[in-house]
């Protein structure tokens, strides 16, 4: 599984998880945007703090997300699809 | 002659935007051809009109030359002539004066104060210049123009130019840009004599700087602003002045601070210049000392530079052009040269600082004197400065703390950037930041500046602890403050009450921001303590005082746990970064602060159980369930620590118990994603409800992971009978032990020692026929049985007992009734299996074979209880009858040497007092009759037998006299009646020495022992008297505890190392120890303070004979059938051990041995550090008792040669014992983690030892 690059997988890892929290905080973070001190500077401000969370994770558990994860997915898939066109 | 062709006023004037009062009158010129008539233009001459018409064309070649237009070679040849025909003639003793003529203009025009001259002069110099020191053949001539104006009278003219009044622009640029021309001429020649007549030269040159471009738009840089020409005369003088001259003029306190005053309002081609010439001639020169630099570098030029951070974005190139080709912003240039300033410490202004450690204090002052030394054993608050930080620390960097002071770093990420840097250059200065910015609060408000804050702190929290917490080059002997400690892990804006606010909030992302905080703190509060005990020599120090106070100054400042369960609890099943980061601090709380976790009585059981069901039911994309997964190994992970989770028991919407569900989820969903924490977890409950028998290598779950993972998808019929079992077995696991001991009762008590089995594995062949009796349908059962196979097969490969699976595998076949399905379950036979099956069970068979085979040679050879009891059984000494009055009509002579007197005396240990009192009374009485008698020896035996009394008189009434006392006076009897016997004088000094024997000492033991034999020779004669003595005073458990107590084993088991002691003696000693097992409570005395076993197993291994050899492994079995507090007390692993120990069966005559086969030592080292050895060794390392046991070892593993003189003493020096001791223990802590190879450890530790009789 693994035998990527691991800047690569850290890049993947990182726009998975601002992806995420873009979702779970949708609501939270267009308030902030219409905040009266929201200027020019404060959103790679705002961009750099949320992707500041994936210093939580280890190498190994970035890699178990977005790659693991998706192989295993992506082999259940193409699994199904098999069994349907069969 | 052509027409001088006049110049109508197209000026340098026209369109300035200068607006001065003055009126310029236009130049006139005229076309210049030739030399000789430049020459003529420029002669003197009083009418300054007429010297401004000359000067104005010659400006104009000039000008067409610095253009490069198509008269540019023509001209050049013209001012070739010009200055050839012009050159001074050199005349000794005379000062050269270059361009007379001009000179004697500007000096009249200055007394006239003709500005229009005094300018022209100016600017037509400062292009003679530019063209000269573009030209290498012209340089020197420049040099001499150049040194002309340095002459007293033309600096009085410069600095007349410079300090004209403020308008007039003018002038005052070309002078500027004629002293920079002569400061650059030949790479700086000149610029230390410039800067030298600096009174003149520089003269209001400050003021200078401060005459901005004041005009509407913007500077253009064709025509720069006094200012911007003024500061380009400094930075050239920077850059070409030598380190000294430099030094002096960074001193100029008014030049720096007119350099960086409003530097935000500078055209950007002027700050890149500024900024270029700061960072390559002042920050980056190693020359020069950071005390100059900071005369530059102030927290108000550091402010000034600061302040560019968001300087107008517009490109500065457009304009400009070619001018500046900068690839960075103005931004980007300021953040550069700032970060090299403040972070690096050779070059930059950052100095060396003591990390945690507050500017001032010397840790290390305590270690110095010993007063001090002893001082700190009143702990942390005896430390004057510990406590003095919490609102005050004082830093080395105080410029730094200054500057960083007026950063906005939550505004802009650049800045925050900056911030981090030099925290992480001078940590010294976080604690202190924080405790000056008061104004900053964490008070949860969805503002762009509360998330720039969170970003900050969370940066912060992030940020390393440096190494030794900043102390030099180890830890120092004192730790830190705490606060300022604290202080660095939870910086002091994140409040108890803002962080539990931040928590409440209603939006997720405040909580979220600050779980993430509290996450950071917690595993930096985790490496803090770490460090903490790495720093401690030992359990009472200061620093593992200052842990457990910094513990607590943590918990007053974090939220409790209930509030982090609480919003946990709120979060929807969608939020999974929130999930997996609350649930990653919960376990993280019960990871670092185990203290205050568990106050909160959390239950986890039901949050388990709920993401259990969520990560079995989700369909989600992959990375979701992969964090969904991350959350629940969080989860089990707390479980695991939580006292109060019920992992067998079955909740009631869900079909199996959290044990099974996870079992389940781990084999057939998630295995490719989950990393290990799982199945840590479920071998972690496996192993502690002893469904299963583990080895440190290898978890007993793994059979039945593999065969749950090979089988497939199994029937839930199956997995609630597993979930059944595993209940079951959890509830009454003694229950399943006891059967398989009495399924194995008919198996060779030998092997049981050795052998794993399975309890879950005998549950489930327990519940099989009820599982059958509810006849399932068909399909199930095949499968059961398909995994029954497999479970076995697995369990066979993993090293349980073949015997036990073959017993379940026929109880299963029995309880499925099926023969079909039955042959199925049926174990591989030894040869008749598949190929397949034979290379996957090669291993376990191999083992299987080899354990049976040995087992039988093993027995063959072996001593029987009976034998042992044969070997080495001494009789206890008895009272002949009737001692009491027999022997009152015997002869003084026959009172000794018949035994009568030892008879009347071992009667004083009876337990009856009456008869203790009558044998005293006697006793004295025999005493008194000797003493009279005409026996040779009448007085010593009078002695002893007084002194016997004397030290019984008081002891007898309370109970029987101790054996060692009677058994000493009976066994002196014998000495003192031969006075040829080695010993004679040894007893004849003891009885001298006082009058009274103590009951809690052992005669003799040690003058024997330690002082050598009285006699040459007779040192293993006296030893062998020492050992029938002690292994007759050896009765009763009072004697045990007095043997313990003198540390009589210690000393036995010492003996034997020494080569030269004959079989006969050991087997002495090996007579005390079986003695000792006769005892009540012996044997575990023996093993549990001495090391007995591993001894024992020593003495086996390098054993003369087979006989003794086997006389060691019998004892061996002696010893751990006689104890009962090791049996019954000690851990299912230890045990384990112990029993292998035992029933290893001696190697006959294939043993290797030391003496005879001096190459073969290394097998025997090898074989001898056997794993479970030196857990034994290590186990019952516990007291220096061990000793012996830890040198015999290092002992045995060496190929030493005999040792050439003969040993009288003990062998083994108190040094040299405790440092074995030392070493067996600290092989103990190293091996205890290791999962493989803990041999070689103690293989090291062997031959480090041998240095130790050295």
């Amino acid at each position: 599984m693994a035998g990527k690059d691991p800047k690569t997988t850290a890049a993947d890892f990182t726009s998975y998880y601002l992806q995420q929290s873009t979702k779970e905080f949708a609501e939270d973070l267009d308030k902030i945007r219409s905040a009266d001190d929201f200027k020019a500077d404060a959103l790679p401000m705002l961009i750099k703090s949320l992707q500041q969370g994936t210093s939580m994770f280890s190498a190994a558990d970035q890699q178990r997300i977005v790659v693991d994860a998706r192989q295993a997915s992506a082999a259940t898939k193409s699994a199904g699809s098999e069994k349907e066109s069969t | 002659m052509a027409k001088r062709k006049s110049y109508g006023g197209d000026g340098i004037h026209t369109g300035k935007k200068q607006k001065t009062n003055h009126v310029h009158e236009t130049p006139t010129s005229e076309e210049v051809y030739t030399g000789r008539q430049l020459r003529h233009l420029l002669t003197f001459e009083q009418d300054l009109h007429k010297a401004r018409h000359g000067l104005q064309s010659f400006k104009n070649v000039l000008d067409s030359i610095v253009n490069n237009d198509e008269k540019m070679s023509d001209h050049m040849q013209i001012v070739l002539d010009f200055l050839d025909s012009s050159k001074p003639r050199e005349v000794e003793d005379e000062v050269p004066v270059y361009l007379p003529d001009i000179m004697e203009t500007w000096s009249m025009a200055s007394q006239m104060n003709n500005e229009n001259v005094m300018s022209a002069v100016a600017v037509v110099l400062a292009l003679l210049l530019k063209i000269m020191s573009g030209n290498v053949d012209l340089v020197s001539h420049g040099l001499g123009i150049c040194r002309t104006l340095l002459q007293k009278r033309q600096q009085e003219l410069i600095a007349k130019n410079l300090s004209a009044d403020k308008g007039k622009d003018f002038v005052i640029s070309p002078t500027l840009r004629l002293l920079r021309e002569v400061i650059s001429l030949d790479g700086g020649a000149l610029a230390a004599p410039v800067f030298r007549a600096r009174s003149n030269t520089f003269k209001s040159l400050a003021r200078n700087m401060g005459l901005r471009y004041i005009g509407e738009g913007k500077e253009d840089p064709k025509r720069p602003s006094v200012r911007t020409n003024a500061t380009r005369l400094l930075l050239s003088s920077l850059k070409l002045l030598h380190t000294e001259a430099k030094r002096e003029l960074l001193l100029q306190k008014d030049l720096v601070a007119a350099l960086m005053r409003n530097l935000r309002d500078d055209p950007p081609y002027l700050i890149y210049e500024i900024l270029d010439i700061l960072k390559t001639s002042v920050v980056q020169d190693k020359k020069l000392a950071k005390d100059v630099k900071i005369k530059i570098l102030n927290t108000h030029s550091l402010t000034r530079i600061a302040s560019l951070y968001g300087y107008s974005k517009e490109p500065a190139n457009v304009e400009d052009g070619a001018e500046s080709n900068h690839q960075l912003s103005v931004e980007d240039a300021a953040h550069e040269i700032l970060l090299a300033t403040c972070t690096d410490s050779t070059v930059g202004i950052c100095r060396l600082e003591q990390g945690y450690y507050p500017e001032g204090i010397n840790p290390d002052a305590f270690m110095a004197d010993t007063e001090s030394a002893s001082y700190l054993d009143f702990g942390l608050d005896s430390i004057p400065w510990m406590n003095k930080f919490v609102n005050e620390i004082p830093v080395r960097n105080k410029l730094l703390a200054e500057f960083i002071d007026s950063l906005r770093p939550w505004s802009n990420t650049k800045q925050s950037e900056l911030l981090l840097a030099i925290f992480e250059a001078s940590p010294e200065l976080i604690a202190c930041y924080f405790i000056h910015k008061k104004s900053f609060t964490f008070e949860p408000k969805l503002s762009a500046t509360w998330i720039g804050y969170a970003a900050l702190l969370y940066s912060v929290v992030q940020l390393p602890i440096p190494r030794f917490f900043g102390w030099s080059n180890d830890y120092a002997a004192v730790p830190p403050p705490t606060s300022v400690v604290l202080d660095n892990i939870v910086p002091p804006p994140m409040t108890l009450k803002a962080l539990t606010k931040c928590l409440a909030n209603k939006s997720k992302l405040v909580s979220f921001y600050a779980i993430r905080l509290l996450v950071l703190a917690l595993e930096k509060l985790g490496r803090a303590l770490e460090m903490h005990r790495e720093a401690s020599s030992s359990p009472n120090s200061i620093w593992q005082e200052a842990a457990r106070r910094l513990v607590d100054d943590f918990s007053q400042r974090i939220p409790d746990l209930k509030d982090i369960i609480t919003c946990y609890r709120t979060l929807a099943d969608g939020d999974l970064l929130q999930r997996e980061a609350a649930s990653r601090l919960i376990l993280l709380y019960y990871e670092v602060i185990p203290q205050v976790a568990l106050r909160a009585k959390f239950d986890v059981s039901p949050i388990l159980l709920a993401t259990i069901q969520k990560v079995e039911a989700s369909d989600g994309e992959g990375e979701d369930i992969a964090l969904s997964l991350l959350e629940l190994e969080h989860l089990c992970a707390v479980a695991k620590y939580s006292p109060g989770m019920r992992w067998f028991a079955r909740a009631s919407d869900m079909p199996t118990s959290p044990f099974t569900t996870l079992l389940r989820l781990y084999t057939e969903k998630t295995t490719a994603l989950s990393g290990d924490t799982l199945s840590q977890v479920l071998s972690y409950v496996a192993d502690e409800f002893q469904l299963v028998e583990s080895s440190p290598e290898f978890s007993g779950l793994d059979p039945l992971i593999t065969a749950l993972k090979n089988s497939g998808k199994i029937d839930s019929i199956i997995w609630s009978f597993i979930d059944n079992c595993a209940e079951r077995c959890s509830r009454t696991a003694i229950k399943y032990l006891e059967m398989i001991e009495e399924h194995m009762a008919k198996v060779d008590a030998d092997t049981q020692g050795q052998m794993r089995a399975c309890p879950l594995l005998m549950c489930m062949v327990e519940q099989l026929p009820f599982l059958v009796s509810n006849s399932p349908e068909k399909g199930i059962l095949k499968q059961l049985a398909g995994f029954l196979r497999e479970y076995l097969r697995q369990s066979l490969v993993a090293g349980v007992d073949r015997t036990f699976l073959n017993s379940i595998s026929n109880l299963s076949i029995a309880a499925i009734g099926d023969k079909k399905l039955g042959a199925k379950i049926t174990l591989p036979k030894v040869s008749g299996a598949l190929s397949q099956d034979a290379t996957m069970l090669d291993d376990g068979l191999e083992a299987a074979t080899l354990s049976t085979k040995e087992t039988k040679e093993g027995s063959s050879i072996r001593l029987s209880p009976q034998e042992l009891e044969d070997k080495l059984a001494v009789p206890i000494l008895t009272s002949k009858e009737n001692s009491l009055l027999k022997w009152s009509s015997k002869p003084p002579e026959e009172l000794v040497e018949e035994g009568h007197a030892a008879s009347l005396i071992l009667l004083l240990s009876s337990e009856h007092a009456s008869i203790r009192k009558e044998a005293l009374t006697n006793v004295i009485k025999m005493a008194a009759k000797i003493k009279e008698s005409t026996y040779e020896e009448n007085e010593q035996i009078w002695l002893l037998l007084m002194e016997l009394s004397e030290s019984a008189k008081d002891l007898i009434t309370s109970g029987p006299l101790p054996s060692i006392l009677i058994v000493f006076a009976c066994r002196a009897l014998d000495i003192l009646k031969n006075p040829l016997y080695c010993l004679y004088e040894k007893v004849n000094l003891f009885l001298t020495s006082g009058p009274v024997w103590q009951a809690d000492k052992i005669p003799l033991m040690k003058t024997i022992l330690q002082d050598g034999p009285t006699m040459d020779g007779h040192y293993y004669t006296e030893i062998s008297w020492l050992l029938g003595f002690l292994v007759d005073s050896l009765r009763t458990p009072q004697d045990v505890a007095l043997f313990h107590q003198r540390k009589v084993y210690e000393q036995l088991f010492s003996l034997p190392v020494n080569p030269y002691m004959g079989p006969n003696l050991r087997i002495q000693v090996l007579r005390i120890l079986y003695r000792t097992t006769t005892i009540e409570g012996g044997s575990d005395t023996v093993i549990t303070r001495f090391g007995a076993m591993s001894w024992l197993v020593a003495q086996k291994t390098v054993s003369a004979d087979d006989m003794e050899e086997r006389l060691y492994q019998a004892m061996i079995r002696r010893l751990w059938e006689t104890s009962f507090k090791v049996k019954t007390q000690s851990h299912g692993e230890e045990q384990q051990e112990m029993r292998q120990v035992v029933a290893r069966p001696t190697q006959g005559n294939n043993s290797p041995r030391l003496q005879d086969e001096p190459d073969k030592a290394l097998n025997i080292k090898k074989k001898f550090i056997s794993r479970d050895q030196i857990y034994l060794l290590s186990i019952l390392a516990r007291t220096q008792t061990f000793a012996s046991a830890a040198l015999s070892t290092a002992l045995c593993a060496q190929q030493r040669p005999p040792p050439t003189t003969t040993h009288h003493h003990d062998p083994l020096r108190p040094a040299a014992v405790f440092l074995a001791v030392d070493r067996a223990c600290v092989a103990y802590e190293a091996l205890a983690p290791a999962p493989v190879g803990p041999g070689q450890t103690l293989l090291k530790f062997c031959d480090d030892s041998s240095h130790l009789e050295r």
